[in-house]
Formats: structure tokens, sequence, C-alpha cells
């Protein structure tokens, strides 16, 4: 578990001020903003926040809310069996009265056509069950009440990186835009192995 | 080398000693925990075999939880077996049996497991599946590549390769003047090059052993291209001008 209050609390002595209440030029609100903006970053860059859940389903209702913080879907099942993904488009092409299709079970899901944050089941079950999914996610936001990360320790610098790199590029008297691009090309070489690891073609 | 040494050396180096010093120890001591573990996470040369206790029942776990050095595995077996274990990808498992949720390994009578998993999963950074699923808790050895200890006691020793402890320096000079912007950052540039060549140097050593022992994972070669990014971040003061 990454303790990211002793990640910020190290990153005034690298923006020459002993500690948080000397800053000149930032605030700790920023600086939690930035790392976690950084950690968003990492979570759609790579990937690397992968999460499994499992949820109810009931019979006649094949629209479902995806998992807060959802990014992107990775795998999904019905009463444990693993759906085939498709679009709103297949589906026209398969047969223009889809959406009226009732079958007990479920066996392709869709994103598309039902708006943002929701998944659709095809056809609509008319059994109830559980579904699973398998998910790439955002962190929960950082800030100064919430200060833990579960992830590896390197991810430690990468966050430092970026922080630094945002608060030097900072629009201040403290702006320091060749330390800027330095600390930001070391958080981009960075994510270039976390990719490697963590990433899609894991 | 310890850490009082390491940090000695780097003060050397950035005209910073004795009462006169520039960087805490608080600092210095950062800078050179940082490129370690930067250079542990490049180059995956920090090695641990560590007993994992896979909740039986559940399709997938959490590794950081249990062990929270770990970056990537390198060899995963079950412990009582030995039995060595395939990685794979969840598109893998789940274009071999669609059901693998539904597909636990086999049992006896009384439900005792008699046969074992063949592959596992890691999926992202943290979460970890084995397939076939297990019904009851399984001890595996878990060879994984590892975050280095924190340099925390001035005796402390790094934890990799002796001959590489003077690349920490060499970042930690890189880092330390990096706060600064400029011209002293600019002069610390051969520094970080340096210490970005010594990692692919490892690295390069890391691959061919990972290949020899077949292990799951191996780092990654960084592309020059993506090393001269780094070191050419440098403000336009410090660039070569033309001869007159």
């Amino acid at each position: 578990m990454l303790d990211l209050q002793a990640l910020v609390n190290s990153l005034p002595r690298s923006l020459q001020a002993a500690n948080m209440s000397e800053l000149e030029f930032w605030t700790e609100t920023e600086l939690y903003q930035w790392a976690d903006e950084a950690a968003g970053r990492l979570a759609r860059e790579v990937g690397c926040f992968v999460e499994f859940e499992e949820f109810p389903y009931a019979a006649g209702n094949a629209v479902y809310d995806l998992p807060e913080r959802h990014l992107s879907t990775i795998w999904v099942a019905a009463a444990q069996f693993g759906l085939t993904p498709t679009t709103a488009y297949e589906l026209d092409c398969l047969n223009a009265q889809w959406p009226n299709v009732n079958l007990p079970f479920a066996d392709r899901w869709l994103q598309d056509g039902e708006g943002v944050g929701k998944i659709r089941f095809y056809p609509n079950p008319t059994l109830d069950g559980d579904a699973s999914i398998v998910f790439h996610r955002t962190p929960e936001t950082i800030d100064a009440d919430n200060t833990d990360l579960l992830a590896p320790l390197p991810v430690a610098e990468f966050l430092s990186w970026s922080t630094l790199s945002e608060a030097r590029m900072k629009e201040s008297d403290g702006a320091m835009p060749e330390a800027a691009k330095a600390f930001g090309e070391m958080a981009k070489l960075w994510l270039s192995i976390a990719d490697h690891y963590w990433g899609e073609a894991q | 080398m310890t850490l009082a040494q390491l940090r000695t050396r780097t003060r050397e180096r950035t005209d910073a000693t004795g009462s006169t010093s520039y960087y805490t120890d608080a600092q210095v001591n950062g800078a050179l925990n940082e490129g370690l573990r930067f250079f542990a996470f490049a180059t995956l040369s920090v090695e641990r075999t560590a007993a994992f206790t896979y909740t039986g029942g559940e399709p997938f776990v959490s590794i950081l939880t249990d062990l929270p050095d770990f970056i990537v595995p390198l060899r995963v077996r079950v412990a009582a077996s030995r039995k060595r274990l395939n990685p794979a990808r969840l598109d893998e498992i789940a274009a071999l049996d669609p059901a693998w949720l539904q597909l636990y390994v086999e049992q006896d009578d009384e439900e005792n497991d008699i046969a074992e998993p063949d592959r596992y999963m890691l999926l992202g950074c943290d979460l970890f599946g084995l397939f076939p699923r297990v019904n009851d808790d399984l001890d595996l050895a878990m060879t994984y590549a590892a975050s280095p200890a924190v340099l925390t006691a001035d005796g402390q020793s790094p934890e990799i390769e002796e001959e590489h402890h003077l690349d920490l320096i060499d970042y930690a000079i890189w880092r330390l003047r990096a706060n600064e912007g400029g011209d002293e950052l600019s002069a610390a540039a051969d520094y970080l090059e340096r210490f970005l060549q010594a990692i692919n140097k490892v690295a390069s050593h890391v691959r061919a052993k990972a290949r020899a022992g077949q292990y799951d994972r191996a780092p990654l070669e960084l592309e020059l291209a993506d090393i001269s990014k780094v070191i050419r971040a440098r403000p336009p003061s410090a660039r070569k001008q033309p001869a007159a």
C-alpha cells in the first residue's frame, strides 16, 4: 500500500521549501490534485488498476449501471458464462427487433446505445442471475483525506515526477519549464516500462 | 556501500559537504531511495521467492495485499507439488473455456482437491487468478521481481549488486540538481545519462537470465530514443551554440 501522505509531504523539499507550510507558489491541495491526476493517467494509459465485481441481474431487465470508476470493460459473464462483446450496429444487422428478443440467458453484452456508464445484455434474460465483470478502473480520488493507494511501490516515482512536473509548469515565480520537462520525460519513461509490465499486452 | 557512504559521496560531488551541506540528509536519502526503486523497477533485478496462499473459492485475489513489494511474477509453482503454472491472459482463458468461472479443479468424493490448476493470470498490477479455479486454499511458491527495501539506517546497503551502488549516486545528483533547474539541471544531465545506461546494461543481463531460466517476465529494452528524450530535457541556454 502506497502512503501518499508521506509522498506528498516529501515534495516541498523538491520545491525549495522545508515543509508544506513554507511552500510559496503552490498549495498542499494542488499537490494532491496533481498526484490524483497522475494516478488517473496511470489508470487510463496503462490500465494497471483492474477489478472484478459481481452484481445481480433481474429477469426482464437488460440494462445495468457499470461499476463506479469504471474505465473500460475487459470481460463479462452472466450466470458464470462468458459473454461475447457486441455493438448495437451488429445486433441491428442480426435482427432489427433485437431489443425485444427474450431468452433465459444472455450471450452477448454491449455498451453503446444506452448512454455512458451503462451495460446491456442481449438477449434480454428471462431468468434472474448474477453477472461478473472484469474492468479497468480509476483509483479513488486522492486528497488529504484519502492517502492510501493499493499499487506497487515504484508507482511513487511516477506520482512524484508527474506532480513535480505540474508544479514547475504552473505559471508563477516558481515555474521552471526545463525542470518540468525533465520530470515529465522521466514520468513518460516510467509509463513505458509500466505498460510493458501491467498494460494491455498482459 | 552503506547509506551513509552513498550520502557522503553524493555530497562530495555536489560540493555540499560538512556543516555547509546544502542538502539535508532526508533530501539525499530520498533521492538515493528513489534511484534505487527506479533501478529495481526498470531492471527487475531484485528477485524474491515467497509463500503466497491463494484463497479457495475466489476467482481473483489481491497479490499486493500479501506481497506489498511485488512488481511482476517471474515463476509461480504449487508449493507442495512444485508444479509450475503457466502465465495466461484472461482472453486466452475465456477462449479456452467461456465457462471457466464454473470450472474448478477435480475433487474427490469428499470434495478435496485432487488436481491442481495449470495456469495463472495477473490482471493489471494486482489482480491474480488461477485456472482452473480452486475450492480450497492453495499454497503457492511465488518467485517475483520486487521493490528493494527502503534505505533508512546509515549502515544499511542497497539491495542491488555492489558494482551498481555508484549508479545510485549518479541518479541522486541529477535528482537533487533537477530541483534547482537551469544550469544546475543541465550540468547534471550526464549523471542521468550514465544512470540510464547502467539500467539498460543491467536490464540486458536480466533479460538473458530470464530467457535462460524461462522466467515469465523480463525487463523492457529501453529504446535509445526514450533515454535521449529524458536527457535532452535541458534549458535552451545549455544547448551547444554553432561555431561563429
